[in-house]
Parts: structure tokens; sequence; C-alpha cells
């Protein structure tokens, strides 16, 4: 009894959820967050490419990225698609297939963790390069997939 | 400018300005077709080479052979309207004023093309252009946007100049023998064009490489 009522509760916290989305503020909240995402990533990639790579920095800059890749997930609440009418590039596949878009964000965290370790130790291009490719191939993954291409 | 029959050919585009004229048509379309298959690596080589045959071409529109000036072709307002109206008279050999304005139309769509691809990135953070690090992201994402948009000026500029190439064919005029062998019938009291010694193409060659070279490798050495 007690755990159906539990179940009732957590459906009822679910639809009650899903109503307090309201994708004129969900779609470009994340849209920002997206954003900052890139300007996060583009600060790293004008980093490695400068002629005197700066540690601090890039350890700042990649810490600062992994804590935006793992709130990439709940950028995405249901009824924040594009049936929502509000504009988004995001595709209605990301709802109707949720397991394969979250392992693609599970992946983009793994490889800003992977990049964040790395900065830590070491400012060297030739090590963190191939730390942010990993990263720039995740955050690809996923725009091939779940984000249409307009321009 | 009417083609007499049994009127001799001149010497109109010299081996450079053929040169640039065939690599630029085929690098373009080259540039289009490894940006939408995922080969920006070529990608930007392809607009390197651009950027330096352009670059050659503006120096060459200065100190090259006559037909291939810039003072030689390009006509103001006024010298196109006279030749639309047919009151120009007798023209040398080469672009008329209307077509310089279609060669210089494309070629600062392709300068304006190259610059914006200098500076624009990728959502992905993979791919950036040699400059994009002197921006910010929001500005290079705004520019790559241009980037994309402007090559369909470029397409319809280019549709634009083969629709003329055609309406002379079909007039019995062969404008892409010409650009082939740089040679042109022209009446036989018309002067040859004085042509560019190499030696100035290979210097002019060797600055627009440099340049070229210091901008792909982000204004650094
Ligand atoms: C799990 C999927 C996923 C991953 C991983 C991902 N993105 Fe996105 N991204 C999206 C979707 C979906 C959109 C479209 C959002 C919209 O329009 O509502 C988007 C949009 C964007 C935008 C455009 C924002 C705007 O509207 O201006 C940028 C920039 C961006 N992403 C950068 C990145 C970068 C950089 C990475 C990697 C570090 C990354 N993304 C990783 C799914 C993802």
């Amino acid at each position: 009894m007690r755990q159906i009522s539990f179940a009732a509760l957590l459906a009822a916290g679910a639809i009650l959820l899903a109503a307090a989305v309201d994708p004129h503020v969900a779609i470009p909240a994340r849209q920002m967050g997206m954003k900052q995402v890139g300007r996060t990533f583009k600060g790293i990639n004008d980093q490695l490419h400068a002629a005197a790579p700066d540690a601090k920095a890039l350890k700042e800059g990649t810490e600062q990225l992994d804590k935006l890749a793992k709130q990439v997930p709940g950028w995405f609440p249901a009824g924040s698609g594009p049936d929502s009418g509000v504009k988004t590039s995001a595709k209605a596949s990301i709802w109707t297939e949720p397991a394969d878009f979250h392992a693609k964000a599970v992946a983009l965290a793994a490889a800003t963790h992977a990049l964040a370790e790395g900065a830590k130790h070491s400012g060297d291009p030739a090590v963190l390069t191939p730390l942010v490719r990993q990263v720039g191939g995740a955050c690809k993954a996923c725009h091939t997939t779940y984000k249409t291409q307009d321009s | 400018m009417a083609a007499e029959e049994g009127s001799a050919p001149v010497r109109l585009w010299d081996a450079p300005t053929r040169l640039v004229h065939w690599a630029m048509a085929l690098l373009i379309p080259y540039s289009w077709w490894t940006a939408t298959h995922d080969q920006l690596e070529r990608h930007r080589l392809s607009g390197y080479i651009l950027l330096g045959l352009l670059l050659f071409r503006l120096i060459w529109g200065a100190i090259g052979s006559g037909p291939s000036r810039f003072a030689t072709f390009v006509r103001g307002p006024g010298g196109v309207v006279r030749y639309l109206r047919g009151e120009s008279g007798a023209a040398p050999p080469g672009h008329n004023p209307l077509g310089g304005w279609s060669v210089l139309a494309m070629l600062a769509a392709l300068a304006a093309q190259i610059g914006l691809g200098l500076f624009a990135v990728d959502e992905d953070g993979l791919e950036s252009g040699p400059l994009s690090y002197l921006i910010d992201f929001d500005t290079a994402r705004w520019l790559a946007g241009i980037h994309h948009k402007l090559f369909w000026v470029i397409v319809a500029l280019v549709a634009l100049h083969i629709g003329a190439i055609l309406f002379y064919l079909a007039r019995g005029r062969n404008l892409t023998a010409a650009m082939v062998t740089g040679r042109m019938r022209a009446g036989a009291d018309t002067e040859a064009p004085a042509m560019a010694p190499l030696w100035r193409a290979a210097l002019a060659a060797t600055i627009a490489a440099a340049i070229a070279w210091f901008v792909a490798s982000g204004l650094r050495f």
C-alpha cells in the first residue's frame, strides 16, 4: 500500500514537473547554456593554439566546461521539444530515444572530466589536444543526431 | 567588338591570369564539397590556396598584362551606361564595362568569403579558421553563419558569369576558348595588348604566397 502511494506520488510529481516546464523559459535557458559551453570550449581551444598556453587558464576553463557538461541532461525537460512552438534546433527524437540521448550526454561528461583531469597535471598542448578532440567529438556526435542543421 | 571573319588572333589573357582563373574555377566547388562532406582540413587548405590566388590576382590587376589590369577594364557607372546604350565605340579586347564589374563582384565576394572563413568556428569546437582566436565565440559563430550564406551569393555571381559566356557563345564568340588558349580573334587594326614579363608574375606570386602563408599561420611566424 505504501509502495503504491509512493509510486502515485512520484507519478503526480512527474506530471506536475512536466506541467511546470515552460518552454519559453526552458528552451532559451538551454540555448544560453549551450552557448556558454561553446564559449568555454573555444577559450580552451584558443589557449591550446596560443604561442604560450596559460596552464592556469586551461585548468579553470576545463573545470568550468566539465561543470557545464554535467548540467546538460537537465537542459532537456519533457515539453521543451520542437512541438512546444518555441524556436529550437532540438529534435523530437531526444524525447523518443532518451536512452541514447542520455548516453551521448554521459559521453560528453566523461570526455570533459578526462580533459579537466588532464589539465590539472599538464598545460601541454601535446597532452591536452587529444582530450580536446574527444570532447569535440562528443559535441558533434550529439549535434549530428539530435540537432537540426540550419546554419 | 564583333569578331570579323578573317581577323587575326591576338594574345589577350596571359598564362598567370588563365592559371588563376581555372584554379579558382576548380577550388571554389572543391571548397564547397569539402565543407559539406566534413573534410575541413582540406577545406582550409583550399581556402588558403584561394587566398594566395586572390592576392596574386589583385597584385596582377595592378602590374599584370594590359587586359588583366583593373585600370584597363574597370569603368565608372557612366562608362557602363554608355556601353549598354551601345555608345562606347571601339573598345580594346577583353572585359567589356559590364563584364569588368562582374569580375570585380566575383573577386570581392571571394575575398569576403575567405575573410569570413578565416575567423569562423564550428559549433563543436573541432574546426576553426586560423584567425578565430582573435574574436569571441558568438562573433565567430555569427561570421560562420554569413560564411554559409555568402556561398550562395558566389553561386549566383558565377551563374551570371556562365550565363554571359553562353550568351556570347550563342552569338558565335567563344570566351571559354579564349580563357584556355589566351588568344582571341580581334579586328585586324586592333593593337596587340601589352604582355607583362614572367619575372613580374614570379614576384607577384612570391608576395601573394608569403602573405597567404602568414595569414594561414594565424599571423604568427
Ligand atoms: C547530448 C547532446 C549534446 C551534446 C553532448 C552537446 N550538445 Fe550542443 N546542442 C545540443 C542540442 C539538442 C542543441 C539545440 C538546442 C536548442 O536549439 O534548443 C545544441 C545547441 C548547441 C549550440 C547552439 C546554441 C544556440 O542556440 O545558440 C552550441 C553553441 C552548442 N550546442 C555547443 C556545444 C558544444 C561546444 C558541445 C561540446 C562541448 C556540445 N554542444 C555538446 C545537444 C548537445
